[in-house]
């Protein structure tokens, strides 16, 4: 091979790379679940300074005047690939649309609001039943259904806040980087749970988590406190379509984002 | 792989579709919030589509490589709904409608009962009590991404930890027998536990302790002294559910002959059976035949007055004979000794 043809073979292959590294950074990331330690372009999130004096409780209206001001993101979402066998977990293209606003309390709690579109209300909810004969309340008690699944989000932090040299493992942590979650759940409420890598995740019972969730006419909002966040901690996102028998790693997800 | 396996023995020649076990149990266990559906124990009767609804051709358990193949999540229409009765009305709130449940009872558990099987001449049909088969290959705990489902290396009983379970329901799925529940109210999968409480204080399980037909025998597979050694090691009259699903039941029955055909009295029951072979190797395996003949050995054994101690032993006189459990080594392994 002489000169000219190693010069052109080494211009197409940058091109290539730069090609696709551009295309990786602006598209979703569908692999994402290999995303462990290695920290990728930072996503900003910047969140609305709330007035000194204002308490979590208020922000915690769906109304209030904040959340108005607050800037809105879109969040960019991707699906988890096929993990299990059996034909229903396939991806079938589907992204819900989804923003996030945040608010930041004086005192350096910040809180998440998250809006998605879901055209179907699935919660586990005990539903009342209309009664064929009788009083109503006696039905009260028979579960909606045994096979289906309810619409839920999250929202992750590494344990550890703060600017972050490499990110956790997107699979819920890992090992030496445990994260925590804020999940809500339509029908259960909200927990709050941590893990330090996929099936660890463990709830933590004695740890009350408030927050709010409406339904809407497009989808669901969901208000979430996840506690102190310093400048520039990582935080990612989970969005389940019960609908699409969405639950435990079948669901969409963001990559790592960044609190500044 | 566990240390011991507790195993059951169930001889369906003796059922008599009364349904106390499932009382027992239900009573026991699953008298709580969310669980109105859930039979941990069930009896149901073949042939007929079983509960929940055709579980057995569903699917679920290993293929011959050895992966999972889990059927799909079988919706509450599959149960039938737990019906509810206005009593409260009827008797006392002055409405003059009958008593009603407040569903059409279109499916439930033993929903077949009575219906039978053949012409009117050579009917056939037997009772299937079942519970969790506390499998050597547990298909569900393979499945669970959360390792929420074990199985107790002391004596092989399969357990959910209702701590970790956050209710995503690939055991079902996963389960040939389908034999876990869901519990929208907990938002958890919940089953069987073999009456492990009660077994560590040395009494039978619920569903074997009232079984008025005396039809349960349960002790260690390896302890040569129990019954459910004898039946299922030494003798081999007694086979698992479903074994082509790779699961490794632990709940052994004895298959069920009925006498043969009208008009073939001579006949030997395997010669002329009025209980379809296909019927019986689609639920116990290819070597169901082979038990029935042996069964049909010792019967003839101890009709000409000869001693049989397979019979013997399936008469099951007392608890003695039909139980042998050990809550020692329940409590010296639990203790880590």
């Amino acid at each position: 091979m002489n000169k000219e043809s190693l010069i052109l073979v080494g211009a197409v292959t940058v091109a290539l790379g730069a090609l696709i590294a551009v295309a990786i950074a602006r598209k979703p990331h569908r692999s994402g679940l290999s995303t462990g330690a290695t920290k990728q372009t930072v996503l900003k999130l910047t969140p609305l300074a709330a007035p000194k004096g204002t308490s979590q409780k208020a922000v915690l209206s769906l109304g209030h005047a904040l959340w108005s001001k607050a800037p809105q993101i879109p969040l960019r979402l991707s699906r988890t690939p096929p993990l299990y066998a059996g034909g229903h977990n396939r991806d079938d293209g589907h992204r819900p649309s989804a923003t996030v606003r945040l608010v930041k309390l004086t005192g350096g709690e910040v809180m998440v609001r998250l809006s998605w579109t879901d055209p179907t209300e699935d919660t586990s909810k005990r539903t009342k039943r209309i009664a064929d004969v009788g009083s109503p309340k006696i039905y009260s008690r028979h579960p909606r259904s045994v096979s289906g699944f309810a619409d839920a989000v999250a929202v992750m932090l590494p344990r550890k806040r703060g600017p972050h040299d490499s990110y956790p493992s997107l699979m819920m942590g890992h090992k030496g980087a445990p994260v925590d979650l804020y999940f809500w759940r339509a029908g259960l409420g909200f927990q709050k749970l941590s893990a330090a890598g996929r099936g660890t995740t463990t709830l933590r019972r004695r740890e009350k988590l408030g927050g709010v969730a409406r339904r809407t006419s497009q989808g669901w909002v969901v208000v979430l406190p996840v506690g102190k966040v310093p400048a520039r901690t990582p935080v990612s996102f989970a969005i389940w379509d019960g609908k699409r028998r969405h639950r435990d790693g079948l669901k969409y997800f963001t990559v790592w984002y960044e609190i500044w | 792989m566990s240390k011991h396996q507790y195993a059951m023995v169930m001889d369906l020649n003796k059922c008599l579709g009364c349904h106390t076990c499932t009382l027992a149990c239900k009573k026991q266990w699953t008298d709580g919030d969310g669980m109105a559906y859930m039979y941990w124990n069930n009896v149901e009767t073949r042939p007929g589509q079983g509960y929940p609804r055709n579980f057995d051709r569903m699917g679920g358990g290993f293929d011959v490589r050895g992966n999972l193949r889990p059927s799909k999540l079988p919706p509450l229409e599959d149960y039938g709904e737990a019906l509810e009765y206005d009593y409260g009305q009827r008797l006392f709130g002055g409405s003059k409608k009958p008593v009603m449940p407040h569903v059409l009872a279109d499916y439930g558990p033993n929903f077949d009962e009575d219906m039978g099987g053949d012409d009117t001449r050579n009917p056939y049909h037997f009772y299937l009590p079942r519970i969790c088969n506390h499998c050597t290959h547990p298909a569900c705990l393979e499945a669970c991404p959360r390792k929420a489902i074990y199985k107790r290396a002391e004596d092989g009983i399969v357990l959910v930890d209702q701590e970790r379970c956050r209710g995503y329901r690939h055991c079902i799925r996963a389960c040939p027998y389908k034999k876990l529940y869901f519990n929208v109210v907990e938002s958890m999968s919940q089953k069987c536990i073999f009456c492990y409480p009660r077994l560590e204080k040395g009494r039978p399980n619920a569903c074997a302790a009232q079984c008025p037909g005396r039809l349960r025998f349960v002790g260690i597979l390896d302890d040569q002294e129990s019954p459910v050694h004898k039946l299922v090691v030494q003798h081999k009259v007694a086979l698992g559910l479903l074994p082509q699903r790779g699961t490794g039941p632990n709940v052994y029955y004895v298959p069920p002959f009925l006498p043969p055909k009208a008009g073939h009295p001579r006949a030997t029951v395997s010669q002329d059976p009025r209980l379809p072979v296909k019927v019986l190797e689609r639920l116990f395996g290819p070597r169901v035949m082979d038990v029935v003949r042996s069964l049909e050995g010792e019967l003839r054994r101890a009709q000409r007055g000869s001693r049989s101690e397979v019979l013997d032993l399936l008469i099951g006189r007392n608890d003695s004979v039909r139980y042998a459990l050990r809550p020692d080594i329940m409590k010296r392994s639990a203790s880590g000794k």
